[in-house]
């Protein structure tokens, strides 16, 4: 959005710094005492991580060079995770690791291998253990055996040893494994045992055949896997065994390992032991779905016996299993003649099908030769599937053959044949093809004309000029695609002639293709010129079929000829030129299609310019909240309803919250109403993941409406399951099914009483007000009625965090009420006579029982209750209205207590009767509470300027802000831009948390416009990862906190990316400070920090705006922020 | 035996570990089933990682999705919400592999199990659809290689521009690139120039936390399964899901990203489907041991003299896409060469190729972007990865897959892995 930060910087200055160094011989350096050492050591790592491989090894050669002492101090830098940072001790410990591994350089990699073990010795904790342990894998070759061999026993260390041990290999490794086994803790055996195979040590044959029959599972299927890989003759029997006799999972196992075992046979010489074990699996394993078992055992023959094993190859290729057979196939060796002989003899023999394939084996080997010849005869086989695979598999340029073939082709030999004879070059086929088009009857006239003009067969164009008037529709439409591949600027006259007077349908598409292709294969430049001089000097008939061909070639002229037209006095010029416009491809012509829509007298004209000018719109390069912007100034106009319409359609394409309102407020317009319902259903019909105000109740409430909108049953069950999965995907669960009660259950007194009651009784008394219920309870097309009589209707779970979606009606005089955890109550009562209206908390006595205003509908018409429950604090929301804003519900039961944390929802019988539908509930994760504001913040006046469920209050984003677990969340991959607040604030405190991820990058707006480069048009505070070395080369006015490019920021107090930071920022007139985690980085006056220019010598208008909007400024990085809580200063 | 099951989704916490543990492998052939598919019938699919990719999976056209996998609960449950019925849950993918009725198996896990889970499936008879970069080291790639070759298995990898789709900034598929350069047009041999001129952007925000305090596994992630064959490491939420890719031991940085999307154009472009280069120089600065940084420049020599440039700081912003000694090739089509397209189309069109994956299932043919350009194509990023990791220029011999007489560079290429996981 803003500033460009470069990432990366030279070094050269650093790395010339650095090389200068004089390098202290090692004599010199054991002289240093170790008070010395550390003051050393303490400032080469503030050098690391170097900027460059030079820079890293010279920093190296400076610790090395300091003796062995300074690579213990450099070790003993390394923390547990989680310790203080050593991230600069563990860039230097690695890039020594790297620095002494280079070649020529072993008297240096033993100094820090000794010193890397002596540390890893020390080490006690297991990380920082298994740390040392991955650089001496690195690094360590024998000499570092004996030392890793101690820690095969340990439970947690055994593992990165053994894969230590293995990779340095030789001699040492493997015994000093064998040598652990017995004594190794069971958990770290089979790493071992794995280390052991991995190296094919063939001394650990013995112990493994023993383990590969042991009682321990692990351990035996390791050995087996070891003893396999290692290939030692000894372990055939143990190895076959498993294949007959073992459990089901081990013989699932067994062809492979077998196999592998085979494998390493025959590498080893032993052929015919090998060879046995291969057909033997071979043999057993024929089944269809046991192919890749037989074709692995093939592969192993064939490369034992190369071409002797061409008649396993033919059985396989015989069987019946397919996937052998081109397994078979696929092993045909290229490049011997006999065996394709074979193969050829084989095919002449065998049925269409394997005739087919192994043409097409033939064919992929590319192999002059008896193959060659056999697929050229195979062009003309009496099976057309043999065929097919002959046009595909030809060797070399049998290119007459080809042609022939086109004389009798059906369309897939067609299609095929196009395809082989374009891949030759033009001259080698344009002569033949052209021969061929008066003889050949189509499909094949249509692929030698299509060559003509895929060739670029220029000298041809007069014939496909005349072919393009053949009597025949076929050869026309080949011919007229043929010229718009060939024709150039000097044919646009002949094809503007041809199509002004062309009356076929096809034909006029095509020679608009044709005329189009011929005006864009001019230069840049000249785009379009050509047909625009044209249409100068036509006559109105021909600007009109010019006119209607403008939009495809595009380009400024054409642009200009078009609008020019548009006032032209002939009435079929003018409408061809406003068409035109209307379907321009770029956004260029979107001020022009606004300029007639607001000006012509004529209705037409006004509705094509509108729905071109909506369509370039919805499709320009610009942001949701730009169109919606665009969209709402052409709806504020005075045009027809009906041009609205227009308009709206192109609101429901832009996905964006705002599309939903503005689209909502459409609803109930008579005119306007179906196609806003319309595009709100196609706008909610699928939505993607980041979308999850789709899912809220904004969109529930919308939907709902335009459900009830629809008149066709079948309109209104859609758009019913699309409000259904929109609720799912939003966490909620129906607690309604529409049909039963299923879900629900009596009132068996209240929570303390019940709380009482054994568990037995409560059971008793459970099933008996079970009974009661179904009584006065009941189902009536999908509403849930009450019959007046009997008790309250409660859900069969508990609740803690919620939010409950519920429509309820009731009739004149009518009471009731919804009971959150089992108490008393969210009211509903016949507002006639209760003139507050519902929805307050009831019974509250300390904190507010009245509802905010009456939203109530009329007696008898169905309301809609929104309620939101978290911890004590409910909200409640009337037909959209807010009644109970964020209320402490009072312990009814037990005054003295508050609410219960869990309880039932109950549905209150009054003894009248009552209506419910559309029940859902939201459970809500315990951890997503509101920001959390302490109550002296409250009283100074803060207050959440994100209530941590969703992004109310906020606008834009691109879909990259999500909000998870109470956090907003920014997704760059999902989508980019700016998230603002949809108010404007001048003087304010704000206060909020945030954690970075590695370079990460963002910023926070304040007074900004929503257009514009909120950095410059409005003020940014930078938000940034200022530490990570990407950034390195920082302007001290890029640094995180900074009023970018206007006030340098104090580095340093940012916490490691992953932990969360707090910062405050106070604006106030004309001074902005700014502390992050406490401490001050920026308190300035802007008048002075810009008195004379601002230091990067940008303008920055937006230092002279008094107010405007806050937002988290997006730039394609991961972060997170939470507890956003605003005070404005008055 | 275990049945495959559905997964409830209220009683999965716990049933991860424990199903690993008393796992048993059911082959295909022990439940009968059939290798082969009429040309009528339509491929089953199991995707297995179904987190930030892996959701994308679940819709592939050209198969029907049967069963979904995941070490995490709620990425589980949020592909089962998106699957529907008919489409089964699981925790750990070797109960996947035994399902005799599944067809193809997608991998979208994090890179260090593409190798493990590719393999395993060959041997259970399954063909693979892998999500890009194919394998986190040279030799998990080869390993991946033999074992499909010795199955004969179909496999390939999630990239797609060297057969369909616009490349990059380039507004045309890459065919008529390719015949540009197989008609020598740009003459040989060619250096192309991967960076922000030629319409490819390097994302180094997938950086790692060089410094992070453990957390506590949350209790919907397997997170020791979720490391499988990778080192042990203490948990810290930014280890995994979404932005793993900061990390060597699953991944590589923007490269592990991008790398093969870019690169395996390039290679087929070049011709070099069977070889890899043999001098690799990065310009980078120092790297952490676990967590990956940026770099500025990479360059890739062959041995015939065609290189490829990753330029990461986008120093040159003239460079051509291609450039060969008569002629270049810049991004958006634009050439030095006059006349380009009329010249091209006198020229013979590039060879077709197997671009539909269920055709390739059905007749058992090779798929365009097969396991063995696919591992070329993966050892370009992990050549890029190892030049990247040690400083200095690299000298590799493409045909035995070593780095001759430098023992770190091949100790990268080839890592052992934690058990009981090894290649």
């Amino acid at each position: 959005m803003k500033k460009r930060i470069a990432p990366i910087a030279l070094a050269v200055v650093l790395f010339a710094i650095i090389s200068s160094f004089p390098l202290p011989a090692a004599g010199q350096s054991a002289a240093a005492g170790t008070g010395d050492i550390k003051a050393r050591i303490s400032s080469i790592l503030e050098r690391f991580p170097a900027d460059a491989a030079a820079a890293r090894d010279a920093l190296c050669a400076e610790i090395i060079g300091l003796g062995p002492a300074a690579l213990a101090e450099t070790f003993a830098r390394i923390q547990p995770p989680g310790g203080a940072n050593d991230a600069r001790a563990r860039f230097a410990v690695n890039g020594l690791a790297v620095h002494v591994t280079r070649a020529g350089a072993d008297a240096e990699r033993l100094l820090y291998v000794k010193a890397l073990l002596a540390a890893l010795a020390r080490a006690s904790d297991k990380d920082v253990a298994a740390f040392f342990i991955a650089q001496v894998q690195l690094a360590g070759r024998a000499e570092s055996v004996k030392s890793l061999a101690k820690y095969l026993s340990n439970e947690d260390l055994a593992g990165p040893a053994a894969r230590a041990l293995q990779t340095i290999g030789g001699p040492e490794a493997p015994k000093a494994i064998l040598k652990a086994l017995d004594a190794a803790p069971r958990s770290a055996r089979v790493a071992l045992i794995d280390a052991l195979g991995g190296m094919r040590s063939r001394e650990a044959v013995k112990k493994l055949l023993v383990l590969a029959e042991g009682a321990d599972h692990e351990a035996r299927r390791a050995a087996r896997q070891a003893l396999a890989n290692i290939g030692d003759p000894a372990a055939g029997p143990v190895l076959a065994m498993v294949r007959v006799a073992s459990s089901l999972g081990e013989r699932a196992e067994a062809p492979a390992l077998y196999l592998l075992y085979a494998r390493r046979l025959a590498q080893a010489g032993l052929t015919s032991e090998a060879l046995e074990a291969a057909r033997s699996v071979l043999a057993s394993y024929s089944r269809s779905g046991e192919a890749q078992v037989a074709v692995e055992a093939l592969t192993l023959v064939r490369s034992i016996l190369g071409e002797g094993a061409f008649p396993d190859l033919l059985r396989a290729v015989d069987g019946p299993v397919p996937a052998l057979r081109a397994g078979a196939l696929d092993m045909a060796s290229k490049g011997t003649g006999q065996e394709a002989e074979q193969w050829v003899r084989r095919a002449e023999a065998a049925g269409p099908e394997i005739r087919a394939a192994i043409i097409e084996m033939l064919g992929r080997h590319r192999d002059p030769g008896p193959g060659a010849e056999f697929n050229r005869k195979s062009l003309h086989d009496p099976d057309r599937s043999v065929r097919l695979a002959a046009i595909r598999s030809q060797i070399g340029e049998p290119i007459p053959d080809l042609f022939s073939l086109l004389g009798t082709a059906d369309e897939e030999e067609a299609a095929a044949l196009r395809t082989e004879l374009l891949q030759f070059r033009a001259a080698s086929v344009i002569p033949e093809a052209a021969r061929l088009i008066d003889t050949t009857p189509h499909p094949g006239k249509a692929v030698l004309i299509d060559v003509l003009g895929e060739k670029g067969a220029r000298g041809e164009i007069e014939y496909v000029f005349r072919l393009a008037a053949d009597p025949e529709p076929a050869t026309r439409a080949a011919a007229l695609g043929a010229l718009a591949k060939l024709a150039g600027e000097f044919e646009l006259p002949s094809l503007v002639a041809m199509l002004e007077k062309a009356a076929d349908a096809d034909d006029i598409v095509h020679l608009q293709d044709a005329v189009a292709a011929a005006s864009r294969t001019t230069e840049p430049g000249r785009r379009g010129v050509a047909l625009v001089d044209l249409l100068n000097g036509a006559n109105p008939g021909r600007k009109a079929v010019i006119l209607r061909v403008l939009p495809r070639v595009g380009g400024v002229k054409a642009l200009r000829a078009a609008v020019e037209e548009t006032a032209s006095a002939d009435a079929q010029v003018q409408t061809a030129a406003v068409y035109a416009l209307s379907q321009w491809p770029d956004f260029q012509a979107a001020e022009e299609l606004l300029q007639i829509a607001t000006t012509t007298a004529s209705k037409r004209y006004r509705l094509l310019a509108l729905e071109g000018y909506v369509r370039l719109v919805g499709r320009a390069n610009i942001t949701g909240q730009r169109k919606l912007a665009l969209f709402q100034d052409l709806l504020a106009r005075t045009f027809d309803e009906a041009d609205k319409k227009a308009v709206v359609s192109g609101v429901a394409a832009v996905r964006e919250p705002e599309a939903l309102r503005l689209l909502g407020t459409c609803l109930d317009n008579p005119v306007l109403g179906e196609t806003a319902a319309a595009g709100l259903l196609d706008l909610a019909s699928e939505q993607a993941p980041h979308e999850r105000w789709l899912s809220g109740h904004e969109a529930y409430s919308v939907l709902r409406r335009v459900e009830a909108l629809q008149a066709d049953p079948g309109e209104r069950a859609r758009a019913g399951s699309i409000i259904m999965e929109r609720l799912a995907q939003g966490g909620f669960v129906p607690l309604f099914d529409g049909r039963s009660l299923a879900g629900w259950k009596g009132l068996v007194a209240d929570p303390p009483t019940r709380a009482k009651m054994a568990q037995t009784d409560l059971a008793k008394a459970q099933a008996e007000a079970d009974s009661r219920m179904r009584a006065h309870w009941k189902v009536e097309d999908g509403v849930l009625v009450f019959d007046g009589k009997g008790e309250s209707l409660c859900t069969a779970s508990d609740y803690g965090d919620f939010e409950l979606l519920a429509d309820w009606k009731i009739e004149k005089g009518g009471d009731s009420g919804l009971y959150l955890r089992g108490s008393p109550q969210v009211q509903i009562w016949d507002a006639a006579a209760n003139p507050a209206g519902s929805g307050g908390l009831y019974n509250n006595q300390k904190g507010k029982s009245q509802p905010l205003e009456k939203a109530d509908r009329p007696v008898g018409e169905w309301n809609s209750f929104r309620i939101i429950m978290i911890g004590e604090r409910v909200s409640v929301y009337l037909n959209d209205k807010l009644v109970a804003d964020n209320v402490v519900l009072e312990n009814y039961w037990e005054r003295d207590r508050p609410i219960y944390p869990t309880g039932q929802i109950e549905l209150q019988a009054h003894g009248n009767p009552l209506y419910f539908r559309n029940i859902f509930v939201r459970e809500i994760p315990g951890d997503t509470a509101a920001p959390q504001m302490s109550p002296a913040e409250a009283d100074e006046g803060f207050a959440p300027l994100f209530n941590g469920r969703d992004l109310a209050g906020w606008t834009g984003g691109g879909g990259g802000y999500a909000v998870e677990d109470g956090k907003i969340v920014v997704h760059p991959e999902r989508g980019g831009g700016n998230l603002f607040t949809e108010k404007e604030y001048a003087d304010f405190v704000l206060r909020f948390e945030f954690k970075l991820w590695p370079a990460a990058n963002n910023g926070l707006g304040i007074r900004a416009p929503l257009e514009g480069d909120a950095a410059y048009a409005g003020m940014e505070i930078q938000i940034l990862e200022d530490g990570s070395p990407v950034y390195w080369g920082l302007k001290p006015y890029q640094y995180h906190g900074s009023i970018y490019g206007v006030v340098a920021a104090r580095r340093g107090v940012l916490r490691p990316p992953g932990e969360w930071n707090t910062e405050e920022v106070t604006v106030r007139g004309r001074r902005i400070t700014v502390a992050v985690n406490g401490a001050t980085v920026v308190d300035a006056d802007l008048d002075e920090a810009s008195a004379g220019g601002t230091i990067d010598g940008n303008a920055h208008p937006g230092l002279a705006r008094t107010t405007g909007r806050i937002g988290f400024l997006g730039h394609g990085s991961v972060l997170e922020f939470r507890n956003i809580r605003l005070k404005e200063l008055k | 035996m275990s049945h495959p099951r559905r997964i409830s989704r209220r009683r999965f916490i716990g049933t991860g570990a424990a199903a690993a543990a008393a796992l048993a492998i059911v082959p295909r052939r022990v439940l009968g089933g059939q290798d082969y598919l009429a040309p009528s019938d339509t491929p089953t699919r199991a995707v297995i990682g179904v987190g930030g990719m892996g959701q994308g999976h679940l819709g592939y056209p050209g198969a029907v999705l049967r069963a979904v996998c995941d070490v995490d609960r709620k990425h589980l449950e949020s592909a089962l919400s998106i699957g529907g019925p008919g489409v089964a849950g699981y925790s750990d993918f070797r109960e996947v592999l035994a399902r005799p009725d599944i067809d193809v198996v997608h991998i979208a896990t994090p890179p260090h199990w593409h190798a493990l889970i590719s393999i395993a499936a060959a041997e259970a008879g399954k063909d693979v659809w892998c999500e890009k970069p194919m394998t986190r080291t040279i030799a998990e790639g080869r390993a991946v290689v033999e074992a499909f070759r010795r199955t004969g298995r179909v496999f390939r990898v999630n990239t797609w521009f060297r057969f369909t789709d616009r490349f990059y900034g380039f507004g045309t598929d890459v065919r008529p690139i390719k015949k540009v350069v197989q008609n020598r047009l740009l003459g040989w041999p060619l250096k192309a120039t991967v960076s922000a001129t030629t319409g490819f952007d390097w994302k180094f925000y997938w950086s790692g936390l060089a410094h992070a305090r453990p957390e506590p596994v949350p209790p919907e992630l397997d997170y020791d399964f979720w490391l499988g064959p990778a080192p042990w490491k203490p948990y810290h939420p930014h280890r995994v899901h979404g932005t793993f890719r900061g990390y060597w031991d699953y991944d590589g940085g923007g490269l592990g990203d991008m790398g093969q999307h870019y690169l395996d154009p390039v290679q087929y472009l070049l011709e070099k489907d069977d070889t890899s280069p043999v001098e690799i120089a990065a310009d980078c600065p120092q790297q952490h041991p676990d967590a990956c940084g940026s770099w500025r420049r990479i360059e890739m020599r062959y041995a015939d003299g065609c290189v490829i440039v990753l330029d990461g700081e986008n120093r040159d912003t003239q460079a051509p896409f291609l450039e060969g000694p008569e002629g270049k090739l810049f991004r958006g089509f634009e050439s030095d060469i006059p006349n380009l397209r009329d010249a091209l189309a006198a020229l013979p069109d590039p060879e077709p190729q197997v671009t539909d994956f269920a055709e390739a299932v059905r007749t058992r043919r090779r798929f365009a972007l097969d396991e063995r350009r696919g591992h070329r194509s993966c050892t370009l990023v992990n050549l890029a990865k190892i030049a990247v990791q040690l400083g200095r220029p690299l000298r590799f011999d493409p045909d035995r897959e070593i780095f001759p007489g430098d023992e770190a560079a091949n100790r990268l290429a080839s890592q052992p892995m934690r058990a009981p996981w090894h290649l």
